[in-house]
């Protein structure tokens, strides 16, 4: 995916640490399950991201809880420090309630996360699992394809593809924004996976049986495939909501007056002087769901990896 | 420099290169101020105390040392006939004499011409004087023959003008006649018909016939790729070019051969910063002796007195936003519908302009660094009407939404007005990059909500703006128009129905009685018959409202004290001719 | 190593190439259609105007003859002109390279030489504070937003200082000063802020990654059978398990060199550093498309160019790998 998380990946697969052997058993989802549960750390940051996805989801509540929405000004009451009556955590500098923009900010940083990560892996896994299945030229044309695109330095696609919405950003924007950089290494390492199947006995025996070229990719390598998949998920989350946030700092972002944790963050810089509320609330939510959704993601890595094992 | 007043193309272009060049696009960093280029203007008081006739005055003036001023973008060409974007105008102007310069009183003032010459009876003849005392840095004399080699390089038969193309040329071919040279120290220009812009917009220095000649004739088409364009070699201005690091900073060098005399400090330094926000930090950590701190750091700055000198002056400028007002629009046709209706579209477009407390918005939005703007003109132009002749619009919720009722449209069940089925709703564009834009838009958007209208901002960059509005993909837009010297009170840009879809008429406005009006004000060239005109424009439109002004922004600019004699003002932001006054207390 | 090897891989590579340059037309050719900037919406140029400016660059072209001339003359290694300043992209290419090498260089070398003594040291103290509190700036640091550090760094380094003791105790904008700007101390003094806060983003992960290799090699029989033998505990630590332990990391740094020219494209812009970075998004910005076309392919040769070099040094290196 896209953090760096993706590099350590990459490097394991570069160095050559491959050794998926058959199907994984029934077992091998609960035993994995277990052993994420049992990581008393991963489970602390399940339960913090899970605490900022409740939050985003109950943003339109509180709102009304508040009679504040989100776009609502009171120009006269603008840089309200926090604490201050009938603003919880303060007022903006239109007098826009922080608390509610917080809230709604959670859902464009988590929407698109999790748009980009299907987005990625909607693509990158169909990409690289035909072509891991198929070979020959088509396994050519694709890879040379995910070659192109990774050749591209990634910040610089993200230009590249930002510009491209320019007129009408929205969660969907960004998330193919962020994706497009995301897929590549995604369908790598779906090619990986699958050529190490593809020659496995369960494999020829299905195909032997007279099943469809479909029915065996979706049925019998995606499953497969899976773990390789959760685990570059889990460990993309965090990169993209700071990529989400960097975009809104090159001023690719989401439109205003629809908060974003990144946009919040880039607008409050210049009244840092005298509201520097507004640069750390938006701030500490970036870092709290970024750090949550890495150590969670190095819960999930050490539980499903299944080169780990 | 050549290039007095900007006229209002230039202005806008002014706007186009030095927004998306002004690398803000952190939103809430700089764009509020689009600050010190954006912001036009100069403190009169200011400019009494220490414009350049002053200067000298001071007994403890130093030489020597540097002045760095902090720009948020790279120049592209340094001499006035090519340069289209604020960034380069500075250099440039410091590197070229001008035949006139702008007086910080908004008046021309003689520079290489000797005196600022008066229009002959035929109402068409310029003669221009040149001094004889003043030299290329190369110590060649500047004579009638560079100015002329200078005009040909723009319009004429001499050269292929059209390859050479320097940003005048069809201006010249329209208005233009000759130039001409009847001794070494005389230039004679002639336009076709009589027009009044003509001093203010189209008086440029020369450049060096002997270095540059050719050029002009061998390869035309290279003419602008010619490394004397971005590294000057021979000049006429106070400084000369130093060296320029891409991306980084222009160095220029004191020129002892300037007209005037060698400027105080050795060298002038403008470095590109990046953003606003940068070069606010670092005039606070010294890096940088000059800036245009963003309105949001305006009263932060005020405590580093001790440090810094706070400059600030309403300038030529204003922020207003536009209606479609054309009903026939074929890409927003609904809209035109609603603002330009015959009938009601009028209606329309004042009762929203009632709706809007613009006091408000330059209290919080501008950080009072705005007064509400009352005319169609710059609060500096000379032909600005009195507040009295003109219609007043004070802010007035139960009035809009009154108008609004008159206009047939009446409240709906989803809470936006309607009328025949139409929903009062659309979108409201401007350019990213500019804290105080976005947030305006904002602010209108809230406003209009109260009174049952549905506006959806929209922002996208700058370069987008201005080729959506421009090719008039638009319902309704903010923008800001600006000024960088002297300009015409000329509006033939903005509202003649020739340049719909092409100059900065994006309305689609159309009035024979303007047009015949912005005809005639060109063609009177004495003052005040002048000024009749435009105030009786200036009430049309204010009453027709197809830009509705919003604010006169104030230029705000930063010094550090170390710097003295730094004599910005409304019409001295880029034409500097108090520059080789500027010294530096501590000799560094 | 067979030289068929080498030329198959470089063969591979032209099509990597040329594929990088189709995406960027079309992405730019999308945004930006035939829209020049500075010329297209000016008011005062005639269409016959417009139309000889939209000639000059070819833009009256179809568009596959647009890509074809583009793509003939950088078989020439000719990456075009800005249609901005119509300077070639060659000259703005050398402008700023050296200074985008010179920061992303140095934050590489200073994470590497930080990354492997503190993921060693917290290896060899696992568990204790020292440890823990590494493993905390680790993983903090690779979640906050680079531009919001930069900011930080700025204000404590920079701003702060300034306003208390008249002096920042280092620039904050720029890669040198105006004067004595050859001068290698002002350049390095430049250099410290923007290297440090893109150094901190790869020794996060670098910095983890070493720890974790490190407890790998420490656990291995070869380390066992060092201290079995009596060897004293500095010497099995330092000689044996961590040049073990450095080999995968090379790799790592190895998978950022991509990042050379790009990598620093936020902190080149908080920084205002004068790199290729921030060039390419001012232009994209203000569609100078053939700038951005050029500089994108010129990025994408040197990544592929920078693949090839690895895979040929870890052949070099690597008596295991064959071709």
């Amino acid at each position: 995916m896209i953090g760096q998380g993706a590099v350590a990946e990459a490097a394991r697969l570069q160095a050559g640490v491959e050794d998926v052997t058959a199907r994984p058993a029934q077992s091998y989802w609960r035993a994995s399950w277990q052993r994420l549960v049992e990581n008393r750390v991963g489970m602390a940051a399940g339960a913090v991201v899970l605490l900022m996805v409740v939050i985003a989801l109950a943003a339109p509540l509180v709102a009304v809880l508040v009679h504040h929405q989100y776009y609502e000004q009171d120009l006269d009451n603008n840089f309200a420090p926090p604490f201050a009556p009938n603003h919880l955590l303060g007022t903006d500098e239109l007098g826009r309630d922080t608390l509610v923009r917080l809230m709604y900010g959670a859902q464009v940083s988590l929407g698109v996360a999790l748009l980009t990560v299907l987005l990625s892996l909607t693509v990158g896994s169909t990409v690289g699992v035909m072509a891991g299945y198929y070979g020959g030229l088509i396994e050519d044309l694709l890879m040379r394809l995910v070659d192109v695109v990774l050749a591209i330095p990634r910040i610089f696609l993200f230009i590249l593809v930002g510009i491209l919405f320019f007129h009408q950003t929205s969660l969907l924007s960004l998330s193919i924004v962020i994706a497009s950089v995301g897929w590549g290494a995604t369908a790598r390492l779906c090619r990986g996976e699958t050529l190490s199947l593809r020659s496995r006995d369960f494999m020829l025996a299905t195909r032997s049986l007279g099943a469809s070229d479909v029915r065996l990719m979706v049925r019998h390598l995606l499953p497969n495939v899976l773990p390789v998949l959760i685990v570059a998920a889990s460990l993309g989350v965090g990169g993209i909501i700071l990529a989400e946030a960097a975009l809104d700092y090159l001023g690719f972002g989401i439109h205003p007056p629809t908060p974003s944790w990144g946009n919040m963050l880039s607008n409050a810089q210049t009244y840092y002087v005298h509201s520097v509320w507004l640069v750390i609330l938006p701030g500490v939510c970036i870092f709290i769901t970024v750090l949550a959704a890495n150590v969670l993601g190095n819960a999930v890595r050490d539980a499903f990896d299944p080169r780990l094992r | 420099m050549s290039r007095v007043g900007d006229d209002l193309e230039l202005d806008r272009f002014d706007r186009f290169l030095d927004e998306w060049s002004r690398r803000d696009f952190l939103k809430g960093m700089g764009g509020a101020m689009a600050a010190s280029l954006f912001f036009a203007g100069g403190l009169e008081a200011l400019l009494a105390a220490c414009g350049p006739g002053n200067g000298g005055t001071n007994q403890n003036v130093k030489k020597g040392g540097h002045v760095t001023e902090a720009t948020t973008s790279d120049p592209t060409i340094f001499h006035p006939i090519f340069i289209s974007d604020t960034a380069s105008l500075i250099p440039g102007n410091m590197l070229f004499l001008g035949l006139l310069e702008a007086g910080g009183d908004g008046n021309l003032k003689p520079a290489l011409a000797k005196t600022v010459p008066t229009v002959a009876s035929d109402q068409l003849t310029y003669k221009f004087d040149l001094r004889q005392d003043a030299y290329w840095s190369d110590g060649k004399q500047i004579t009638s023959d560079d100015v002329v080699f200078t005009y040909d390089l723009m319009h004429g038969t001499k050269y292929d003008y059209k390859k050479i193309n320097s940003r005048y040329y069809p201006d010249l071919e329209q208005y233009l006649d000759t130039v001409t040279a009847p001794d070494k120290f005389t230039v004679v220009m002639k336009t076709k018909t009589p027009y009044a812009p003509f001093l203010t917009g189209y008086a440029f220095g020369p450049l060096p016939k002997h270095v540059l000649e050719p050029v002009a004739i061998n390869s035309p088409a290279d003419f602008r790729k010619n490394d004397y364009l971005t590294a000057p070699t021979v000049v006429s201005g106070a400084f000369t070019f130093g060296k320029w690091d891409k991306t980084q900073q222009v160095v220029l060098n004191a020129n002892s051969k300037y007209v005037r005399g060698r400027p105080n400090v050795d060298q002038y330094v403008i470095k590109n910063v990046g953003t606003d926000q940068a070069a606010v930090n670092q005039i606070k950590t010294g890096e940088v002796d000059i800036a245009g701190p963003p309105p949001s750091l305006w009263d932060d700055l005020a405590t580093l007195s001790d440090k810094i000198d706070r400059v600030s002056f309403v300038a030529s400028s204003y922020e207003y936003y536009g209606y479609n007002v054309d009903p026939n629009n074929p890409k927003r046709p609904v809209s035109g519908k609603i603002f330009g209706d015959p009938q009601t579209g009028k209606l329309v477009r004042q009762a929203l302009y009632y709706a809007v407390d613009r006091q408000q918005l330059a209290d919080k939005v501008y950080f009072k660094q705005a007064e509400p703007a009352y005319s169609v003109e710059y609060k500096t132009q000379w032909s600005l009407a009195d507040k009295s002749q003109l219609p007043n619009y004070t802010h007035d919720t139960k009035k809009a939404a009154d108008l609004l009722d008159q206009a047939g449209w009446k409240p709906g069940a989803d809470g936006v007005r309607t009328k025949n089925g139409v929903r009062l709703s659309f979108e409201l564009l401007t350019n990213q990059g500019n804290a105080a834009r976005e947030s305006t838009v904002q602010v209108l958007s809230e406003a209009w909500r109260q009174i049952g209208v549905e506006a959806k901002p929209k922002t996208v960059q700058f370069t987008e703006y201005v080729a959506t509005s421009t090719t008039r993909d638009v319902d309704t837009y903010m923008g800001g128009i600006v000024s960088g010297g002297i300009s015409d009170p000329d509006l033939s840009q903005i509202y003649h129905s020739r340049v719909i879809g092409k100059g900065l008429n994006r309305m689609g406005y159309s009035n024979p009685q303007v047009d015949q009006l912005l005809d005639e004000g060109v063609k009177v060239l004495d003052r005040s018959q002048r000024k009749k005109i435009y105030v009786q424009l200036q009430q049309i439109l204010m009453d027709e409202l197809p830009l509705a002004m919003l604010l006169w922004p104030k230029s705000l600019w930063a010094v550090s004290k170390r710097v003295q004699n730094f004599a910005v003002g409304p019409f001295n932001r880029y034409d500097r001719p108090w520059i080789k006054d500027v010294y530096v207390t501590d000799g560094k | 190593m067979p030289w068929a090897y080498l030329l198959r891989r470089v063969l591979v590579s032209i099509p990597v190439v040329i594929g990088v340059s189709a995406i960027t037309f079309t992405l730019m050719h999308t945004t930006g259609g035939d829209y020049v900037p500075g010329v297209s919406d000016d008011p005062r140029l005639s269409h016959a105007a417009v139309e000889a400016i939209r000639h000059e660059y070819g833009l009256d072209q179809p568009w596959w003859v647009q890509y074809g001339v583009w793509l003939w003359n950088l078989l020439h290694l000719d990456f075009g002109r800005s249609m901005i300043d119509g300077i070639p992209l060659g000259v703005h290419i050398a402008d700023r390279l050296p200074n985008t090498l010179e920061l992303t260089l140095t934050a590489i070398v200073l994470a590497v030489v930080f990354a492997i003594p503190i993921g060693a040291l917290s290896a060899i103290r696992r568990g204790t504070a020292i440890d823990h509190v590494f493993t905390v700036v680790s993983v903090g640091g690779y979640a906050v937003p680079e531009f919001w550090l930069g900011l930080l760094v700025i204000l404590l380094f920079g701003v702060e200082p300034a306003l208390h003791w008249g002096a920042p105790i280092l620039p904050t904008s720029g890669a040198a000063s105006a004067f004595g700007g050859g001068d290698v101390l002002d350049r390095f003094s430049h250099l410290i802020l923007p290297a440090s806060v893109l150094a901190f983003g790869y020794l996060s992960i670098w910095s983890r990654f070493s720890r974790s290799s490190m407890l790998e090699v420490l656990s291995q029989d070869y380390v066992r059978t060092a201290r079995a033998k009596g060897m004293g505990e500095r010497r099995v630590v330092y000689v044996h398990a961590l040049r073990n332990a450095v080999m995968p990391l090379v790799t790592l740094v190895g998978l950022e060199l991509p990042g050379l020219v790009s990598g620093g494209v936020i902190v080149e812009v908080v920084f205002g550093w004068p790199g290729i970075g921030r060039f390419l998004y001012e232009r994209a910005l203000a569609y100078d498309y053939t700038t951005v076309m050029g500089l994108t392919t010129f990025a994408a040769v040197l990544v592929v160019a920078g693949n090839l070099l690895a895979d040929v040094v870890y052949a070099l290196l690597d008596p295991r790998i064959r071709y």
